[in-house]
């Protein structure tokens, strides 16, 4: 009996045995080949991770390698809104003091979150951004605080539910990520030129938004990294699973060739001269007329860097670059070389101004004072409209229109910033008898600063046009230079006499009897030539608006240093020579002593007392 | 035979080839049970009969075939379960080797972190350094002139007023205006 007992016993267990391996093959056959895809995915889902790992972004010097733009690390701050649930306010009022956020903000960003989760797919809420741009002592603080938070939980003896939600909110409830924030240290003064960044959505770093940081932010930016990897239960990322690391590729560095020295004096000047002339904006470049170099290119209003949302983007633009001008009298230097080059004039050639009034295809053009015969000279330096509409009618439309491109006036300069203006040019076909007498002083056509900048430098270099250049080089993060920008000739616009001759009727301008006067410098000679253009709207010339610019260079006899002075809409008088020169001048002189630029200008040297003296004595 | 002593189960439990009871009772599956060897002996005396009801009894006492199966599996399970084990351990050991070597990868990194970001710190520290020191005056600007043995001896005088304050400060354009 017992036997047949054993062996009924043995047979069940081992029928037990059986029917449970079977069954238990079975729901292996189920997960690992019928509900397989499923699975894995889900699998995937919560245990694969794929970070992006964010280049730093490289740093823009100035000449003298002095830092201009540069990253620091910070961290961007996130709450886990899976642990709001029912506590919104309760977590609000704990969090404000320390995220330095009012409660009810923060309260109203927990709830929409909330919200978010319950109308979207997805039931767990996504994390919230709290804080941006937080350094990282600041975030130490912040952890450090949370953990000493009750969050209402002020009973003696929790249960262990209440334990649990406390350490998971103290622990929890916030966390960070590593970030970068741009820092200008020279704020407003290259504002324009650099531009800014803000951070990319997908958290890989920053992007530029303009300036040098947006045209450049190929080079800037470096290349982010991946990592797809797993994570644990606490959701730690376990680098033995990682399927897929690249490292991310540090940005290059940039060096300038502006000097950021000058560009706070000359955004100084430009902000000093905009309150005394009450004038709308004002710009200005100051550029190494033997290199192309842009030393200085400031403009006002200007913007924070730190915080551009807090001003309008109007003043985002860069005016230097970006703005294009009816240019007005300082043009003339473009009919002025034609005519040197082509048509043989010299300066001395006579030309009669039509005692201020002169009328072509039924439209007069007027001198602002009423000039008979004039040499080619005091055309130029009293700046007369019919002297200069008349040379251009002598020229005829082509010889002006080439010179016109061959100074590089409706096209780029090449300059590595991508929202640059080309000017306009009227073309060839449209270049009737009027547009050709307005053109010829700066009427009916735009340019660019830049532009003007060039064009004046290649008088200045006897007939060669410099491309501008506003990249030295570009430096690797260990230092090794990557590309270097070498001065480069685009063309000759003239010949050397020609330009010889331009340069000294723009010293004439200067000179006494001429529009610059202002401009003259004690220690230096100085060739300029002012512009006053009146601004325009789609219905024509506006009254009592204009645009006054000078564009010169100095020494005159070996020219250094080009600048390019505007003032857009001056109200407290409007004519250039009065109102642009001065800000010319103070820039050329403050220019000299920073580039070390040593006088041109031979003094008569008074006798001394005592040789009158000796000469009385000899009598 | 000596693992079967790893298979006793207690002595409330007999095992089968132990139980008394196991005698004389019906055989459960009887066409499992092995056959009587074939009486080959000489035939015995009177004194061996005994003998051969020992004999008798010893054969009674042996293990089923059944059993014989079990316990041979049960013994090439246990044997695979030793090895299994100790692969097991083996690869335990290697992925805790590896693990740790991954945690010690990832401490490597953090502290990389840490030091580029301390570095990154001191960079922008150095950077916004020479922009906290204030700027030199005008006059000290001046001062730093042009020391050019090139400007001839007609501009002396014109040297000895550049060091005097310059004219070129902001008030300059009050000055022409007016």
């Amino acid at each position: 009996m017992a036997k047949a007992t054993f062996h009924c016993r043995f047979a069940a267990i081992i029928t037990m045995v059986i029917l449970a391996f079977a069954w238990l093959g079975y729901r292996l056959f189920c997960i690992q080949v019928i509900r397989h895809t499923e699975l894995a995915g889900k699998a995937r889902a919560f245990d694969n991770t794929t970070s992006v790992l964010a280049a730093w972004r490289g740093i823009i010097y100035d000449r003298n390698g002095l830092v201009l733009a540069i990253s620091y690390p910070a961290k961007t701050v996130y709450l886990n809104a899976a642990l709001l649930k029912n506590d919104v306010e309760q977590i609000a009022r704990t969090c404000s003091p320390i995220l330095r956020v009012p409660q009810q903000e923060l309260a109203d960003a927990f709830r929409a979150q909330l919200h978010k989760a319950e109308i979207g797919t997805n039931t767990m809420p996504p994390p919230l951004l709290v804080r941006r741009n937080v350094s990282v002592g600041e975030w130490s603080a912040m952890a450090g605080a949370l953990t000493l938070e009750n969050f209402g939980f002020d009973k003696p003896n929790l249960s262990p539910a209440q334990r649990a939600r406390l350490y998971q909110l103290r622990h929890k409830l916030l966390f960070a990520e590593d970030s970068q924030i741009r820092y200008y240290p020279y704020g407003e003064a290259l504002c324009h030129l650099l531009g800014f960044t803000l951070p990319q959505r997908d958290g890989s770093g920053l992007v530029g938004q303009c300036g040098i940081e947006r045209s450049l932010n190929l080079y800037l930016a470096g290349i982010p990294g991946l990592c797809a990897s797993e994570r644990d239960a606490t959701g730690r990322e376990l680098p033995d699973r990682r399927t897929e690391f690249r490292a991310p590729t540090n940005g290059d560095n940039v060096v300038l060739t502006v000097d950021v020295r000058l560009q706070q004096i000359v955004a100084q000047y430009l902000q000093t001269a905009c309150q005394q002339s009450h004038a709308r904006g004002a710009s200005a470049i100051v550029m190494n007329s033997v290199t192309g170099e842009i030393l200085a290119a400031a403009a006002v209003p200007n913007f924070d860097p730190q915080n551009p949302g807090a001003f309008p983007p109007e003043t985002w633009r860069n005016p230097p670059f970006m703005d294009n001008q009816e240019p007005g009298s300082t043009f003339k230097l473009v009919t002025l070389a034609a005519a040197l080059d082509q048509k043989g004039l010299t300066l001395d050639t006579g030309v009669y101004c039509e005692h201020g009034k002169y009328v072509v295809d039924h439209v007069s053009i007027s001198d602002h004072a009423a000039f008979d015969l004039l040499t080619l000279r005091d055309c130029f330096a009293k700046s007369s409209n019919i002297g200069f509409a008349k040379t251009a009618l002598a020229l005829g439309p082509r010889l002006f229109h080439d010179y016109a491109t061959n100074f590089g006036f409706g096209r780029r300069t090449g300059i590595p910033l991508v929202a640059e203006a080309a000017g306009y040019i009227v073309p060839l076909r449209e270049l009737s008898t009027m547009n050709l007498t307005r053109a010829a002083f700066g009427q009916g056509i735009s340019v660019t600063q830049l532009q003007m900048a060039a064009a004046m430098g290649s008088i200045a270099n006897a007939g060669k046009l410099i491309r501008p250049m506003l990249i030295s080089r570009i430096e690797s993060p260990q230092g090794r230079v990557l590309q270097r920008f070498q001065p480069c000739v685009v063309r000759t616009v003239m010949s050397r006499a020609a330009a010889q001759a331009g340069n000294e009727a723009l010293q004439a301008v200067a000179a006494p009897g001429g529009t610059g006067t202002l401009a003259a410098m004690a220690d230096f000679t100085v060739a300029i030539k002012t512009g006053t253009a009146q601004k325009s709207d789609k219905h024509g010339y506006l009254k009592g608006k204009y645009y006054s610019s000078v564009a010169g260079f100095f020494p005159a006899t070996s020219p250094r240093v080009v600048i390019v002075v505007a003032l857009d809409e001056p109200d407290n008088g409007y004519y250039a020579g009065q109102v642009v020169a001065p800000v010319f001048r103070s820039i050329a002189e403050q220019a000299a002593v920073r580039l070390n630029i040593p006088p041109d200008k031979t003094l008569r040297v008074q006798p001394a007392p005592i040789q009158a003296l000796a000469r009385v004595a000899q009598r | 035979m000596k693992s079967l002593s790893l298979f006793q189960f207690g002595s409330e439990f007999a095992f089968c080839r132990d139980n008394p009871f196991r005698q004389g009772r019906p055989d459960f599956l009887p066409f499992l049970r092995p056959m009587p060897q074939p009486d080959t002996a000489p035939p015995m005396t009177l004194m061996k009969a005994g003998g051969a009801v020992e004999n008798q009894r010893e054969c009674e006492g042996c293990i089923s075939r059944v059993e014989t199966l079990a316990l041979s599996w049960v013994r090439k399970v246990f044997f695979a379960t030793i090895v299994l084990c100790v692969l097991g351990a083996q690869h335990i050991a290697d992925t805790r080797k590896v693990v740790q070597q991954a945690s010690q990868l990832r401490q490597a990194e953090l502290a990389t972190q840490a030091i580029t970001r301390a570095y990154r710190q001191l960079q922008y520290q150095a950077a916004i350094q020479p922009v906290q020191q204030p700027w030199p005056a005008e006059t000290h600007l001046a001062r730093s002139a042009p020391r050019v043995p090139s400007v001839p001896n007609a501009a002396r005088p014109l040297l000895a007023r550049r060091n005097q304050p310059t004219k070129s400060a902001l008030p300059t354009l009050l000055a022409n205006r007016t």
